[in-house]
């Protein structure tokens, strides 16, 4: 998907947690915000954008320093950071979609 | 039998990148803590994120670091903390405000500090307190709710869906095509 900055992730990757983010969305939504599928679905589907530009970002910020991992603090995960990544950038657009509900849902 | 397990173990790393046993006990830890934090207390769960932000600080500090950009961690530091601290208390509009009053005061103590590379320390110093102190903000806003504990759990089992399940369907397929040979 974007071998200079992360040769490690695939389209099928992509294609895959953007199938499980809408169906997870949507059951999400559903059952627990009593919202109609579809708009659980189109956060999912949201989600899986800004999780993948945290994702490429941080690999982008990684290869430009020339590290793989930003620590070791994590065993099997790396550092904090290379946890915290998507969810830096799906956080507001999470926010942003309750926001949405409240007002106008 | 153990050394098929092995095997498919060592197949799992190996496609995986990262030891997938370690990587699955730390995820539940930090869901545990994260679920612990906020159903117990929602102060915790600010602490909590705060301690987490100051690591994310720290190791992105220390980063830069080792590509040649000087970065003050106290600097940092402080600046993180008040921008949680504002959002905590006073919800969007502290942190639109705090991030208003600290990013300046931040760029201006840079100077200070040392006028070389002040351009490419700035621009990092801003980029990480934005990286990790606002965009952080918006976990505390989610928090901070009467459904807070709710659309934390939305925001990570998102998050979980999205990671782990194609992950872990990608690697039942490596075991399946690890069988067949």
């Amino acid at each position: 998907m974007a071998p200079k900055i992360s040769p490690k992730k695939s389209w099928e990757g992509l294609i895959g947690g953007a199938l499980a983010a809408v169906i997870g969305g949507a059951a999400i939504f559903h059952y627990l915000f009593e919202t109609t599928w579809y708009v659980g679905a189109l956060i999912g589907l949201m989600c899986v954008v800004t999780a993948t530009c945290g994702d490429l970002i941080e690999s982008a910020i990684k290869r430009d320093l020339a590290i793989k991992d930003m620590s070791n603090l994590l065993p099997g995960h790396g550092g904090i950071m290379d946890r915290l990544d998507s969810a830096l950038f799906t956080a507001p657009a999470v926010w942003f979609a309750f926001e949405l509900i409240n007002r106008y849902l | 039998m153990m050394a098929d397990l092995h095997a498919i173990n060592d197949a799992i790393n190996k496609r995986a990148g990262r030891k997938l046993l370690p990587s699955i006990l730390v995820s539940l830890f930090l869901l545990g803590l994260i679920f612990g934090s906020i159903i117990i207390e929602p102060l915790l769960f600010f602490i909590l994120i705060w301690v987490v932000i100051m690591l994310g600080v720290r190791e992105l500090a220390h980063a830069y670091r080792t590509g040649g950009i000087e970065l003050p961690d106290l600097a940092l530091m402080s600046a993180a903390s008040v921008l949680l601290l504002a959002t905590w208390f006073a919800n969007t509009e502290g942190l639109a405000v705090s991030a208003g009053l600290t990013i300046p005061i931040l760029m201006f103590t840079l100077l200070l500090i040392s006028q070389s590379d002040f351009i490419k320390r700035s621009t990092s110093a801003v980029f990480i307190t934005f990286y990790l102190a606002v965009l952080g903000g918006f976990i505390l806003l989610l928090a901070n709710h009467e459904d807070g504990p709710i659309r934390i759990f939305a925001l990570v089992a998102l998050m979980l869906v999205m990671t782990h399940l194609p992950t872990s369907l990608g690697l039942q397929l490596v075991n399946i095509s690890w069988h067949q040979k």
